[in-house]
């Protein structure tokens, strides 16, 4: 039991210094051709980026114009459009309780009360 | 081009003199040149220390000098360009450390993944070995980098920067923007936590 705890205890010592002999890890000699290549490729590739972006910006913008406009035009034409609506409406009933009712022309009972009060 | 930059560094071999700086803060393209072929094994070996895989690290590294590119007009000399640079190789590292185990943890969307693509060699960090170690260091440093792993972020970048970089307490703290002594604290709680880590993993080994 006792021979097992040093042997741990051993162990760990020997893998806690594993990195006080550790030397440094290097890239090769073309680590700065790489990067240069990696910047030059960068920026050759931009302007092409903000052509994107700018074009996004102006799609996004004009879909946005559009939305709005179209949102606009039906607030502004809505209250005609309300009444007229109301009005077939009330037509439709009229009709409706007419034909219910079979009256043919509701108009006939308004000039039937007028008759008899004369 | 390639015109020789007069620079002085100091006794750990940081840059140091303001002309070079204010060179390289006016976009001067031999003394950037200078500048990574001074600090490129640094960066690498930070970035392999945090990521574990060759090629990420020189990949993030690559990043690291291309972040210095773009904004050395922004370095401020109180600051030191060696902490500057440390500060971003450890910032990037860590950003794509957190991005391999947040899609480690989306194991649904990895299973698909895996189903339509190869596997993903830079995410197998468990056979890790740093190139730095001695032959007969290998097995023990694989253990100890997968303990290093399990750490919390704050103790594994202290831990890595003071061992496996070789910067001082106080370079470690002005890069993690620490006081010193919670630096030292730092480096003490993830030795304690190291020792636990592969006692337990000697005693597992052991019962095997």
């Amino acid at each position: 039991m006792k021979e097992s705890k040093q042997h741990t205890e051993h162990e760990i010592k020997k893998t806690m210094q594993v990195l006080d002999e550790m030397e440094r890890a290097t890239t090769d000699s073309f680590f700065y051709s790489r990067l240069q290549a990696r910047i030059e490729n960068r920026e050759q590739t931009e302007p092409r980026q903000g052509w994107h972006l700018e074009f996004g910006f102006a799609a996004a913008a004009a879909i946005v114009l559009i939305f709005v406009s179209l949102n606009v035009l039906v607030l502004t034409q809505s209250p005609d459009i309300l009444e007229a609506e109301a009005t077939v409406d009330r037509e439709n009933f009229m009709e409706q309780l007419a034909a219910d009712y079979q009256v043919i022309d509701p108009s006939y009972y308004e000039s039937a009360e007028t008759t008899e009060e004369e | 081009m390639s015109q020789q930059i007069p620079i002085t560094k100091t006794d750990k071999g940081f840059i140091e003199n303001p002309d070079f700086i204010t060179r390289l803060t006016q976009g001067d393209e031999a003394a950037f040149k200078t500048l990574v072929n001074d600090y490129k094994d640094r960066v690498y070996n930070t970035c392999l220390g945090f990521l574990k895989n060759p090629h990420d690290a020189e990949d993030v590294a690559q990043e690291v000098f291309i972040q210095v590119y773009d904004s050395i007009g922004d370095f401020r000399e109180e600051a030191e360009l060696s902490t500057w640079i440390y500060r971003i190789a450890v910032t990037k590292s860590l950003e794509l450390q957190r991005y391999r185990k947040r899609k480690k943890r989306s194991g649904f969307f990895q299973a698909l993944n895996a189903m339509f693509n190869e596997p993903d060699e830079a995410e197998d960090e468990s056979g890790f070995m740093h190139p730095g170690l001695a032959l007969e260091n290998k097995e023990r440093g694989k253990v100890l980098f997968r303990e290093i792993d399990k750490l919390t972020e704050k103790q594994r970048v202290a831990f890595t920067l003071h061992k496996v970089e070789g910067l001082s307490y106080k370079e470690v703290a002005k890069v993690m923007e620490l006081k010193l002594p919670a630096v030292e604290s730092l480096i003490h709680r993830a030795k304690q936590n190291l020792q636990k880590g592969l006692a337990s993993y000697y005693q597992q080994n052991e019962i095997d």
